[in-house]
């Protein structure tokens, strides 16, 4: 199963990582 | 090769997705460019446009609806039901269940997660956790593409000759509602067809089906 919780984390991480950066580029007038 | 195996789905989709954002991004900074020559600007790089409002504001925008479609079906399957659907509990099972039937507390197995035996904020929390990550996936998804498409609005404006506005003014803006619902009504009418389509059709081999020879009026069963 360990495998699965690295995917599990890789999913979390790219979604995250593109809502916070996104986030940052718009507010910043980027 | 056994993770591979284990991992086909998580893997594939994955892969599928970076295809199509890194195409996505690249037809799109040749459309950027295209407006900004005939706007008489100046072209950017593609490492500008990654990283760029316009680019940003497209992801995001489709990803807000992806979540909030997720999110509305895992929270209205456990009312409603959907008589002779392969994506609906039985009529008669709905609301939260029983401990018995969810298999927490004393009714949890020898390898329940941990949370899932405990009592208080903890199970509560894990109860519902899917649908809370899901909810803040899809308001933090929203927020980035109004963040986004302010700031390619307010370029608009400027260029236009007009003020810009404030972030909140443009949350009241017919732009940032003509893009979020333009987004929500295909997701909304491709979950009812999900519901409605798998009572009468099948696909063999998938668990989005019931069985081939599954009779009509049988309700949520799968592969």
């Amino acid at each position: 199963m360990r495998g699965v919780f690295t995917l599990f984390t890789a999913y979390l991480v790219l979604i995250f990582a593109g809502i916070v950066l996104y986030t940052i580029v718009g507010a910043t007038h980027h | 090769m056994r993770f591979v195996r284990d991992n086909g789905l998580a893997l594939f989709f994955l892969f599928i997705f970076l295809c199509s954002a890194i195409a996505e991004s690249v037809v799109g900074h040749s459309v950027f460019n295209e407006q900004q020559l005939m706007h008489g600007d100046e072209a950017i790089s593609y490492g500008r446009y990654l990283l760029s409002s316009d680019f940003g504001e497209a992801m995001l925008e489709n990803w807000q609806s992806e979540w909030l479609q997720m999110l509305l079906f895992a929270l209205a399957t456990i009312w409603l039901v959907q008589r002779g659907s392969a994506e609906s509990k039985k009529p008669g099972d709905e609301g939260l269940q029983s401990n018995e039937d969810q298999q927490v507390g004393r009714h949890a197995r020898a390898k329940a997660p941990r949370w899932a035996r405990v009592r208080g904020w903890r199970r509560a929390a894990y109860e519902n956790s899917f649908l809370i990550v899901m909810a803040v996936i899809f308001l933090g998804s929203w927020l980035a593409q109004s963040a986004t498409a302010w700031t390619k609005f307010n370029d608009e404006q400027v260029q236009h000759g007009q003020a810009a506005v404030s972030w909140l003014t443009y949350l009241g803006e017919v732009d940032f509602w003509e893009t979020t619902m333009q987004n929500w009504q295909s997701e909304f009418l491709a979950l009812g067809t999900m519901c409605v389509l798998t009572v009468y059709l099948r696909q063999r081999g998938s668990p989005e089906s019931k069985p081939v020879g599954a009779p009509h009026d049988e309700t949520g069963s799968s592969v």
